[in-house]
C-alpha cells in the first residue's frame, strides 16, 4: 500500500518537545483504535524528534510503518508516518515544503510555547490528503529543489534511535502522555493478528 | 461470572445489534476491568466489547452450544442464535458456528438479513476472514439466488427465485459485495480472501448481461485506482489479470458488444495488454524494488505473446479469435512482437543501472525473457 498515515509539526525545545500542528488519516483502523493509534503516533513522532540531531533526516522501519524526521537547524521538526511503499523521498520532499509553509504562516516566536489548539495553521490535514497520491503531489515540487537522497539516513529498526539502554516497553509505561487503554493496547496488539485468539 | 450475568451480556450484546441496523462496525475493547460495569458499548454505530469479560461469556455461549446440539430438537432457536452469534463475533473462524446457523436459516428460524448484518459486523473487526466470506456465498446460493434445479428451502423469500424481473435484487446484492470486497481489502494488507471473494462476484455479475458494461467498466477504473496505491500486493495484481482476462472473453463471447464499452481506451485485446504493459512499466520506475509489479508484467507479456504471436483464443474458452487477430493482422503482428521485446530490453537496461533491489529484478526478468520467452 502506498499510504501517508500522519504529519506532525513539532519544536524540539531545550527542556521539552512539543507538537506545534498534527493530521492523521486513520480510516482504515476501527474505531475503537483509532484513539490509541493517532496516541501512539503523536508519541513516536515526540520521540523520534528528542532523539534526533538538528539539521538532520532519518527514516526509521517499525514494523509494518515507515517513520521520517527531519529536524531543521532552527529546531523546527516534521515528522510524517507513512507505510513501507511510501518513498521516502518523496515523504522528505514533502516535509520540506510543509515546515517552509509552516514557517512562512506562523512566526517563529510562537513556536516554543504555544497550545497545539492555538497555532494558526489549519493546513495540514489538506496537505495530508493531496500527499496521499504522490504522483500528483511530487510533481507539484518537482521544480523546486529536491532532497539529496544521500542525506537520508535510514534505520531498519526504531531501537537504533533509542539511546544506549533504552527499550520502547519502558518509555510506553514511562509516558504520561498515553492513556492506560493505549498502554494496555500496545501490550495486546501484539498478539491479536493471530488467527483463534480471544482477542 | 455467574451464568445469569454471561447471558445478560449476550443479551444486551443481540439487542443492540437488532435495534440498529445502521451498526457497521464490532470491536473488541481492552480494558482493564471494571466492576459494576457492562461491558459493551455503543457509540455512533460502532459496536464494543470490552476484553474482559471474553473469556467466562465465550466459555458460557460455548458450553450452551455444545449442550443444545445434541438435543435432538431444538425448541427455541432464539438462545442458540444469540450464543453462535456471540461465540462468531469473538471467533469467526469456528465453521461449527457458522453451520448451526446455516441449518437454522434453512429451517426459516433466522432471517438472511441478520445474518448479513452479523457477517458484515465480523468482517469489520477481522477482514480477512475466509469462514464469513464463505458463508455470505452460502447465503446467496441457497437464499438469496437458489439454483433453479435445487429444490428451495422453506424460508427463501419468494421474490428471490433467481430469474426475470426478480433479478434486480441479487444484481444489487452482488454490488453490494464489490463493496464489501474494496473495503475489507483496504483494511487488511494482502487480503487474499477479500479478492477471491471478488472473482466469485465478478464471475457471478459475468452471468447476468443486464448493466454489465457499466460493472465491468468500474472494476477497471477502480482495479487500477487500487493497484497505483498497492504496489505490492499480488492478490490484487491477480484480480486485475482475471477481469482482463474475462473482458477478453465476454467480448469474445459477444455479451459485451465491444471491447470499448468497458475500457474506453482499448479497441481490440492487443490494445488491452499494450496500455496494460505501458502503466505497469510507469509503476515499475516510479516504485522501484517490488517483485509483484514484474511477475504482474509476465503475465501480461505471455497474453501479449498468445495474441499476436499463436492468434489463440485466451484461456477457459473455446470460442473463435477476436476479430482483430483475423488473417489480416498475421502479417504486421511479428513486427509489434519484437517491438515490445525492444521496449522490454530497454525496461532491463534501466533497471540494471540502479543499486538497489530493482537491479536484481531487473536481472531475473531478463533471465526470464530469455528461457521463458526464448529472446
Amino acid at each position: 500500500m502506498v499510504k501517508l498515515y500522519s504529519i506532525c509539526v513539532l519544536y524540539k525545545g531545550t527542556e521539552s518537545t512539543r507538537i506545534l500542528k498534527s493530521a492523521y488519516d486513520l480510516q482504515q483502523f476501527g474505531y475503537f483504535q483509532r484513539g490509541s493509534i493517532q496516541e501512539f503516533m503523536a508519541f513516536t513522532s515526540k520521540i523520534i524528534t528528542e532523539r534526533s540531531n538538528p539539521c538532520s533526516r532519518q527514516s526509521i522501519k517499525e514494523q509494518e510503518y515507515m517513520c521520517h524526521v527531519y529536524v531543521r537547524a532552527d529546531n523546527l521538526t516534521g515528522v510524517a508516518i507513512s507505510d513501507h511503499e511510501y518513498l521516502y523521498r518523496v515523504a522528505h520532499n514533502m516535509l520540506n515544503k510543509v515546515l517552509d509553509d509552516f514557517t512562512a504562516k506562523v512566526p517563529s516566536h510562537l513556536w516554543p510555547n504555544t497550545e497545539e489548539s492555538m497555532v494558526p495553521y489549519p493546513d495540514l490535514p489538506a496537505t495530508l490528503a493531496l500527499w496521499q497520491n504522490p504522483r500528483d503531489a511530487d510533481s507539484l515540487t518537482k521544480v523546486q529543489e529536491e532532497v539529496e537522497e544521500t542525506k537520508i539516513i535510514l534505520h531498519n529498526a526504531f531501537t537504533a534511535v533509542l539511546e544506549r539502554g533504552e527499550k520502547l516497553d519502558d518509555l510506553v509505561s514511562k509516558s504520561e502522555n498515553l492513556s492506560s487503554q493505549s498502554k494496555i493496547f500496545y501490550k495486546t496488539a501484539k498478539k491479536t493478528n493471530s488467527c483463534c485468539s480471544f482477542g | 461470572m455467574e451464568d445469569a450475568t454471561c447471558e445478560r451480556i449476550i443479551k444486551k450484546l443481540d439487542s443492540l445489534i437488532r435495534q440498529d441496523p445502521l451498526m457497521d462496525e464490532f470491536d473488541i475493547v481492552f480494558s482493564p476491568g471494571e466492576v459494576n460495569r457492562s461491558p459493551v458499548v455503543s457509540v455512533e454505530h460502532k459496536l464494543g466489547l470490552e476484553s474482559w469479560c471474553l473469556k467466562h461469556v465465550y466459555a458460557h455461549a460455548h458450553a450452551n452450544i455444545l449442550k443444545t446440539r445434541h438435543s435432538k430438537r431444538i425448541q427455541d432457536p432464539a438462545p442458540m442464535l444469540r450464543w453462535t452469534q456471540f461465540c462468531l463475533l469473538v471467533a469467526p473462524e469456528v465453521a461449527t458456528f457458522w453451520n448451526i446457523r446455516k441449518q437454522l436459516l434453512q429451517h426459516g428460524s433466522l432471517s438472511v438479513d441478520a445474518d448479513l448484518h452479523l457477517t458484515r459486523l465480523v468482517l469489520s473487526r477481522k477482514p480477512k476472514c475466509m469462514e464469513v466470506f464463505q458463508h455470505r456465498k452460502w447465503l446467496f446460493h441457497h437464499i438469496l439466488a437458489p439454483c433453479p434445479s435445487l429444490p428451495s428451502p422453506p424460508c427463501a423469500i419468494d421474490h428471490h427465485n433467481g430469474s426475470g424481473p426478480d433479478e434486480e435484487p441479487n444484481r444489487r446484492f452482488l454490488l453490494g459485495e464489490l463493496e464489501i470486497c474494496r473495503w475489507t481489502a483496504d483494511k487488511h494488507q494482502n487480503n487474499y480472501h477479500a479478492w477471491n471473494h471478488r472473482l466469485w462476484v465478478l464471475q457471478q455479475l459475468a452471468e447476468r448481461p443486464l448493466g454489465l458494461a457499466e460493472v465491468c467498466r468500474a472494476e477497471y477504473e477502480a482495479c487500477h485506482r487500487w493497484v497505483r496505491t498497492h504496489v505490492s500486493e499480488h492478490s490484487g495484481l491477480h484480480y486485475m489479470q482475471h477481469l482482463l482476462a474475462t473482458l477478453v472473453t465476454l467480448v469474445a463471447e459477444g455479451v459485451l458488444l465491444n471491447l470499448a464499452e468497458a475500457v474506453p481506451s482499448a479497441t481490440c485485446p492487443k490494445d488491452l495488454y499494450c496500455t496494460e504493459l505501458e502503466f505497469n512499466r510507469n509503476l515499475i520506475e516510479q516504485y522501484p524494488g517490488h517483485e509483484a509489479l514484474f511477475c504482474h508484467r509476465r503475465v501480461l507479456l505471455q497474453r501479449l505473446q498468445d495474441i499476436l504471436l499463436h492468434a489463440a483464443p485466451l484461456h477457459r474458452t473455446a470460442s473463435p479469435p477476436p476479430p482483430a487477430l483475423k488473417r489480416s493482422c498475421v502479417e504486421t503482428v511479428n513486427g509489434e512482437w519484437s517491438t515490445a521485446l525492444l521496449s522490454e530490453r530497454d525496461l532491463v537496461n534501466k533497471c540494471l543501472q540502479t543499486d538497489s533491489y530493482q537491479k536484481t529484478l531487473g536481472e531475473r526478468h531478463a533471465h526470464w525473457l530469455s528461457n521463458v520467452l526464448a529472446v
